[in-house]
């Protein structure tokens, strides 16, 4: 579909076009997170709070901006995302529980995305775990994903392309974290 | 403009053709003025309206044709496996772009997408939600541009709207699909893949691509590519002998041109690759797939895709 929307933006009669950002939809699983939440036999948790880093900048978790375009956040919190992303994987693997008291929290403390008019576009998001069983917190760790890809110079191209990479990384980092040895652990340890 | 030559998915890439409205603006020449003043500024505007309706509607008749390859389609009658004894499962279904979750795009084509599992007989239920069994089923549809796909797009698109959409130009869009199916939870996790491609032409002076069949519109044609790049390795993963349910005594279907037939997790081939994002590693191969075993499933995502 990119190059279709290529060939149309290139001809000159389709360059009256405008462009807006739209609401992104909500997250989905992936058969990878949910075999790595049942490979390391995962208990069953809850989804508590997750929030911009104190002092971080309020737009930080409301919007990115790429080139002209912005993307508000789902909800209005790129770190809620962040949550409903895990609880959307603890829920396809069976190990979401709403009264458990192993409950997954986190603080988001880096999301940004550069996507230049040529060159290599990055992204990144981390964010700093917490877990805690009955109030006694028993994991607590940042973790930190990344994507480079080449950068298109059309920006109708480019800026969904630079949403895509972005999104996919609240994926990566619940990744990450369902595959952390240490937070396995805690989930596990009575 | 925009309503006469659509893209298909305007919102689902992200983007939105905003009003259509052709302006031609004479600059800010005063209202004041005699008669011949007005008359010229009136012949300018109907002048400009004739020159809108008709770029319009040439790029109307001139826009619309779409193919998809032929190498897939439906499934012929004696290749299709019978399931004896359907199970349930969970379905995942991603489009990735340059493999990237697209989240807009698997909204956009999630129906289609269970409708397509669905027709299979595959299974007894398709749910969203985890199933008894722990059967899960992933779908993942990347939109993988070929070297040098996006770079010929640009060029023919020039050339299409600088001729007033006289000059033809045919885009193919390349489709990667992995299919993944776990039976259980400790079973192995088994994958086919298969290739497809949409094309899209514009243009009155164009010819038929080679090897493809024409569709309505590009939507039309983005949905059948979605349903014949998911059915036919779908049937080949039910002819696995890890495919729990699969009848065994039913013949495997015969190998297709663009389906890798291979019985475990298996590369898309070279030519079909996907654009590999330099961060966004594919996952690494799962284990062997047959028969079903207790062997641990795939591990987590590859930390590739992670800041160190």
């Amino acid at each position: 579909m990119r190059a279709f929307v290529l060939t149309a933006i290139v001809s000159p009669a389709f360059l009256l076009g405008a462009c807006a950002m739209q609401a992104l939809p909500p997250p989905v699983a992936t058969l990878d997170n949910i075999q790595a939440l049942r490979a390391a036999n995962i208990a069953p948790m809850k989804v508590g709070a997750f929030t911009p880093a104190p002092g971080a900048p309020t737009q930080m978790d409301q919007s990115i901006t790429i080139r002209a375009g912005v993307q508000p956040a789902p909800e209005g919190s790129f770190a809620r995302y962040l949550g409903d992303t895990i609880a959307v994987e603890l829920t396809n693997a069976g190990k979401l529980d709403p009264g458990s008291t192993l409950v997954v929290s986190g603080v988001v403390t880096d999301t940004h995305v550069d996507s230049g008019l040529s060159g290599t576009a990055h992204a990144a998001l981390g964010a700093r775990f917490t877990l805690t069983r009955a109030g006694k917190v028993v994991f607590d760790k940042p973790l930190s994903v990344e994507a480079n890809w080449e950068s298109e110079f059309v920006g109708a191209v480019a800026i969904p392309d630079a949403v895509n990479h972005y999104t996919d990384l609240f994926q990566k980092l619940t990744g990450k974290l369902f595959a952390d040895p240490d937070f396995g652990a805690a989930t596990r340890g009575g | 403009m925009a309503g006469s030559l659509r893209i298909g998915l305007p919102q689902a890439l992200g983007g939105r053709q905003k009003g259509g409205v052709m302006s031609l603006s004479t600059g800010s020449a005063p209202r004041r003025g005699g008669n011949c003043a007005r008359s010229f500024r009136r012949m300018s505007q109907v002048a400009g309206a004739l020159f809108a309706i008709g770029v319009t509607g040439f790029a109307s008749t001139a826009s619309a044709a779409s193919y998809v390859d032929d190498a897939l389609g439906e499934i012929k009658p004696a290749e299709k496996v019978i399931v004896a004894n359907p199970q349930p499962v969970q379905l995942l279904f991603e489009f990735q772009t340059k493999g990237a979750l697209n989240a807009r795009v698997t909204k956009y084509l999630k129906d289609k997408v269970v409708d397509a599992v669905k027709s299979t007989g595959a299974f007894s239920e398709v749910s969203d939600t985890p199933t008894a069994n722990g059967a899960v089923l992933e779908i993942i549809v990347n939109d993988a541009p070929r070297s040098g796909d996006m770079a010929a797009a640009e060029g023919k698109g020039f050339v299409t709207g600088a001729t007033f959409f006289v000059a033809g130009s045919t885009v193919r869009e390349n489709y990667d699909a992995t299919i993944s199916y776990v039976a259980g939870p400790s079973a192995a996790k088994i994958t086919r893949t298969a290739n497809d491609g949409v094309y899209f032409q514009m243009g009155l002076i164009n010819s038929p691509p080679a090897n493809a069949v024409k569709i309505g519109s590009l939507q039309d044609a983005i949905f059948a590519m979605t349903r014949f790049i998911i059915i036919n390795p779908l049937n080949a993963l039910a002819g696995d002998p890890g495919f729990q349910g699969a009848a065994a005594a039913t013949p495997a279907p015969a190998p297709d041109a663009a389906l890798v037939p291979a019985s475990t997790t298996s590369p898309i081939p070279a030519a079909a690759a996907p654009t590999p994002p330099s961060s966004t590693a594919p996952s690494p191969a799962a284990p062997a797939a047959a028969p079903v075993s207790p062997t641990p499933p795939a591990p987590a995502p590859a930390p590739a895709a992670a800041g160190q």
